[in-house]
């Protein structure tokens, strides 16, 4: 059979790699944009700024689009992710690309490997409440989280978090702890009979999947704090190392540099072909397949999906049921740490993590804490309402035991959220262009107030206080984690997949990516992506 | 005047004018420098000895042979006051231990108009030349005290000071203004030794030195920003005690980066006019008006040359200062040319580069370039009342290089392990000194705003 996938990032890289595996030739088509390498592999963060021959232009860029300045008044807010320009190329979009954003401003990718080419390794297992809304559950998963753990490496242990996440197969040893998280976690067990007995909210260890030794090309961490800029030594996972992987395998095709725009419909309804142009503008190509593979992200996936409906019949249906984690960011601080220097030897993510059960019809909420080890820490010192000289002295002092906790919601379809076709606005082939419309729940700040009045007590009694008025709702889109807008159905309805991701549309069209999620868990979905795939894939060869 | 002539403080501002004066004439002179001196200009007669007033083994043998000992070594400007007492008291007694052992015969010594100050809270200067001066007068030496006022001369620093508080858009005028000034040539100052010298008045008299005329503090404000700025000076009135209180809350931690300490400010609480004596009667003839020796030194200051345009200031002279300016108050440091050339660059990428349109933004962002404290008091109130204005955008962004840039990273990264008492109280002392900064700085700006709300919009 010959197939034929779009994308290349976790969700395309897994469902490729099983295939090969299963003796498949596959042809990946990808827009496909690449990075610089990271540069001084032996240095780590701090000495990048003394090795390389410009620091300034590599951390802020050429553009000085590192640097965070306070919003000039009137101004719109400036982006919510200021990505270091190292990965500019993660979000770069092509020219043919535009969007109508409405409620939600997404990050989309068009790189080799996509987004987690810049994501920060939560990988984290669904479990039986998780997948209540999925025509499965956690055990007709679990040998999948087991086998992408086995090429990926994912990291973490067996502790009080393993009541909502559960343990997997193949699991690795994480990196160790750097001494901020060290002395959280030394508070926990030490409180811990307390802590259990008076709140719901468990702590452990976070999921993550970077190495903490060597496996295969890859090196163990070295603790470099350079994770966001770009790991130096293959320890923290990316896509495109699976992308090199499957390029050393002959039946394996790549094709980058083409923007796919939609499908070429056989009048039975079966996709005849995926129709792209050269990125960089050009005319129509047409590849034919038996069998074809969304996995372009939730909302590339859709356009495509919509482009094909516009392409043969002109019609501009709407896709309801988009969904993205909301994220709440809380800064805390550790009293125990006042007065220890700050260790810049650190895995730069976050090392634990905590859980707030599901409750009632309520679901589980997810906390993930980072401390402030390394990175760019003039747009945290700027934050205080002091003078900028007494500002970075009080950072300094309180840095060493300051740390972020990113609480995480679930969310659930809706039809008044969906993807649609702007009919207003075409791009440069006359095909309208993307549109976005998200509301949240009105339950949703009372469910807010509730989760963080919950986790406010808990960091009290934990003995590292979240900062009073510092916590922040962020925007939608955020999350980075959109799905639900193809989503598995149990009855073959239009604009829904089947619990393979089989197109109920189109008999030879899967759906791999998060457009396929009929539910939204408060967890990172990413490592969900990589199973879904991988089952995908197992379950059609 | 012949003899042998031992000098302290020749590299002062005083010093270098006597100097000039004294080379001219057949007197052996005998210079007490210090190494920080060493690039002063020396003639090759003088004998200079390399030491310090702290320390009479430096000099104690160098006093053999000496006729009359000139005395104008002083701690000056923004010091500890233990610095004061050190340098000012226990120098001067050892300065003049020293001179009796070596028989020398004539002591002169420059005190300051400072030590008839009657409110002296907070002036340790004051305080400790009125006590060098009794010092002085109870050695049993043949001595002359000489009190100048303001000494005014086109390298003094009180003059740079001057016009830089003169020639804001607002001119604080603390207690009023009312008490009187009478600022003094620095060459009367040196025409005073030299005439004490030739007429051997060493008859242990305290000769108080004034300039010609004394006027009101407001008015010689008023005078130095009209020959410096043009136009009549916009006047803002503060309370005196109340800042000087402050200011001596947080001068602990702070002085370095204050404009002025609480002890500078008595200059407003006391009026500075000297009394007439027979050494002023004999000078006064030949003095300047002060509005002459204004309009001399503010025409020093921007030297006109009558073919040549004086040179503007580029954007780029103003925004390499300014970045100067900045970092030295962020990390109290100064700056590579690669911060600089990335503070232009980025500036003007990120358009930030410009004049802000909005009036007091505009004001702000001047008021802090012109020094490390103003720069403080600015950002101080924009923390709180002006978060996304030109001066806030401008000292982030070149925070933000100064992060990532070899020379200075590392202090954004250091967080030193001193245990958590001395954490608490490094806390709590930067918290005393920005609370400190933050009250002033509301004093100052809230007023400006206000005034520049209420001014009609073609003043723009
Ligand atoms: C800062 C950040 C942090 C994150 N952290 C985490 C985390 O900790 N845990 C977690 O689980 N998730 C995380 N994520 C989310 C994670 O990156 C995404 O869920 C994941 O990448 C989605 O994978 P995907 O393969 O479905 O789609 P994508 O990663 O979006 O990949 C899409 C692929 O399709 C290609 N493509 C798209 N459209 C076209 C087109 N029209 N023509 C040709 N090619 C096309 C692109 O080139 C790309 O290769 C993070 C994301 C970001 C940005
Ligand atoms: N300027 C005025 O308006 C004014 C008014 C009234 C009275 N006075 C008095 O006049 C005198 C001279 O004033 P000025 O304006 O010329 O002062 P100045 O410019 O500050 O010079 C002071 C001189 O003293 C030297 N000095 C300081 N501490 C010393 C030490 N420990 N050992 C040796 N030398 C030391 C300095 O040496 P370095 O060059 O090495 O720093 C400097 O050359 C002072 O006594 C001052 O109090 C001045
Ligand atoms: S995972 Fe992060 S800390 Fe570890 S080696 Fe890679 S960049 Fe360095």
């Amino acid at each position: 059979m010959k197939v034929t996938i779009i994308g290349s990032g976790p969700s395309g890289m897994h469902f490729a790699r099983t295939a090969l595996e299963r003796g498949q030739a596959v042809t990946l088509i990808d827009l496909g944009n690449r990075g610089p390498q990271p540069p001084l592999k032996g240095s780590a963060y701090a000495a990048l700024k003394s090795a390389l021959p410009d620091p300034v232009s590599y951390f802020l860029g050429d553009d000085y689009n590192g640097a965070e300045l306070p919003a000039a008044p009137g101004a719109p807010p400036s982006a919510y992710y200021r990505m270091p320009p190292s990965k500019a190329h993660v979000f770069a979009r092509p020219p043919q690309f535009a969007l109508t954003e409405d409620g939600l401003y997404p990050l989309i990718s068009f790189a080799a490997g996509g987004l987690a080419e810049c994501w920060t390794a939560g990988a984290y297992p669904f479990d039986d409440t998780d997948l209540a809304d999925y025509p499965f559950g956690h055990t007709e998963l679990a040998p999948y989280y087991a086998e992408v753990a086995r090429r990926i490496g994912v990291a973490g242990r067996a502790d009080d978090l393993s009541g909502f996440l559960p343990v997997h197969g193949h699991m690795s040893e994480p990196i160790a702890l750097n001494d901020a998280s060290a002395s959280l976690l030394t508070k926990y067990e030490r409180k811990r009979h307390r802590l259990n007995a008076r709140h719901e909210i468990r702590l452990g260890r976070s999921r993550q999947a970077a190495l903490s030794l060597a496996l295969g090309s890859r090196d163990g961490c070295t603790r470099c704090g350079r994770c966001l800029w770009g790991c130096p030594n293959g320890a923290l996972y990316t896509p495109a190392q699976t992308l090199a992987d499957c390029l050393a395998d002959p039946r394996f095709t790549y094709v980058p540099g083409r923007y796919v725009s939609h499908f070429d419909l056989a009048p039975d309804g079966q996709i005849a072909a995926v129709v792209s142009h050269p990125a960089a503008g050009g005319a129509a190509e047409r590849h034919g397949a038996d069998a074809f593979v969304l996995a372009s992200g939730a909302l590339n996936s859709s356009a495509i999906h919509l482009r094909t409906i516009w392409h043969a019949r002109r019609e501009t249906p709407r896709l309801g049921g988009l969904m993205d984690n909301r994220q709440v960011l809380a800064p805390f601080y550790n009293p125990a740490m006042l007065g220890r220097a700050h260790n810049p030897a650190s895995y730069q993510y976050h090392q634990l993590a905590v859980g707030l059960p599901a409750k009632g019809r309520g679901h589980y909420v997810h906390g993930q804490i980072t401390m402030l080890t390394n990175g760019s820490v003039h747009p945290v010192i700027q934050q205080l309402p002091l003078g900028l000289r007494t500002s970075r002295q009080v950072f300094a002092a309180l840095r060493s035991g300051l740390g972020v906790l990113n609480v995480n919601f679930h969310d659930t379809r809706r039809a008044e959220n969906y993807v649609a076709l702007d009919p207003d606005r075409t791009d440069a082939t006359g095909t309208p262009v993307l549109k976005l419309r998200y509301r949240p729940t009105e339950d949703e700040p009372e469910r807010i107030a509730g989760a963080m009045t919950a986790m406010r007590r808990f960091f009290f009694d934990l003995g590292a206080p979240l900062v009073p008025g510092m916590a922040r709702i962020r925007p939608m889109g955020t999350g980075v984690h959109y799905a639900g807008t193809l989503p598995m159905s149990a009855v073959a309805q239009e604009h829904s997949v089947n619990a393979s991701g089989q197109s109920h549309d189109h008999p030879n069209l899967w759906v791999v990516d998060g457009a396929a999620l009929p539910f939204l868990p408060a967890k990172n979905l990413t490592f969900t992506l990589m199973a879904l795939a991988t089952r995908a894939a197992s379950k059609m060869f | 005047m012949t003899g042998t002539i031992f000098i302290t403080g020749g590299a002062g501002l005083v010093g270098t004018a006597l100097l000039n004066r004294l080379r001219q004439s057949d007197a052996r002179l005998k210079l007490l420098l210090r190494t920080s001196a060493l690039k002063a200009p020396r003639a090759a007669r003088d004998q200079v000895i390399w030491g310090n007033l702290g320390d009479p083994s430096t000099y104690g043998a160098r006093l053999k042979g000496v006729e009359t000992v000139i005395h104008l070594a002083a701690t000056t400007g923004k010091a500890a006051p233990q610095e004061f007492r050190r340098i000012n008291v226990d120098g001067t007694a050892e300065l003049l231990r020293a001179s009796k052992r070596a028989g020398v015969k004539n002591f002169l010594f420059v005190g300051s108009i400072a030590a008839g100050y009657t409110d002296t809270r907070y002036y340790a200067y004051a305080e400790s030349k009125r006590q060098a001066e009794k010092l002085v007068v109870e050695s049993g030496l043949r001595c002359v005290i000489l009190r100048p006022t303001l000494i005014l001369g086109r390298e003094s620093s009180i003059w740079k000071t001057l016009t830089k508080i003169a020639t804001l858009p607002v001119v604080p005028l603390f207690g009023g203004g009312k008490v009187l000034v009478q600022p003094v040539d620095v060459a009367d100052v040196v025409r005073a030794i030299t005439t004490i010298l030739e007429q051997d008045w060493f008859a242990g008299e305290t000769f108080e030195l004034g300039g010609k005329d004394a006027m009101p503090m407001r008015a010689f404000l008023d005078l130095v920003h009209r020959s410096c700025a043009g136009g009549p000076a916009r006047f803002l009135p503060m309370p005196l005690k109340p800042v000087q209180h402050l200011l001596a809350l947080v001068e602990p931690v702070a002085r370095k980066f204050l404009p002025a300490t609480a002890g500078q400010l008595c200059l407003f609480a006391n009026s500075s006019a000297s009394g007439r004596n027979r050494l002023w009667e004999a000078l006064e003839p030949d003095m300047p008006t002060t509005a002459d020796l204004v309009a001399r030194l503010s025409k020093v200051r921007v030297p006109a040359r009558p073919q040549e345009a004086p040179r503007q200031p580029t954007p780029d002279d103003v925004l390499t200062r300014e970045a100067r300016i900045f970092a030295n108050y962020i990390c109290g440091r100064g700056i590579t040319s690669d911060i600089s050339d990335h503070y232009l660059k980025a500036a003007r990428t990120l358009a930030i580069d410009h004049q802000p349109a909005d009036r007091f933004d505009r004001m702000t962002l001047a008021f802090a370039r012109r020094g490390v404290g103003f720069a403080w008091l600015a950002d101080s109130y924009a923390a709180i009342f002006n978060r996304g204005g030109m001066l806030r955008r401008r000292m982030v962004l070149l925070m933000s290089i100064l992060e990532n840039a070899p020379s200075s990273h590392g202090l954004f990264e250091q967080s030193p392990s001193r245990g958590p008492v001395a954490a608490v109280l490094k806390l709590g002392l930067s918290g005393i000194a920005e609370t400190g900064v933050l009250v002033m700085a509301t004093a100052i700006f809230v007023p400006v705003r206000i005034l520049l709300a209420l001014s009609s919009p073609f003043n723009r």
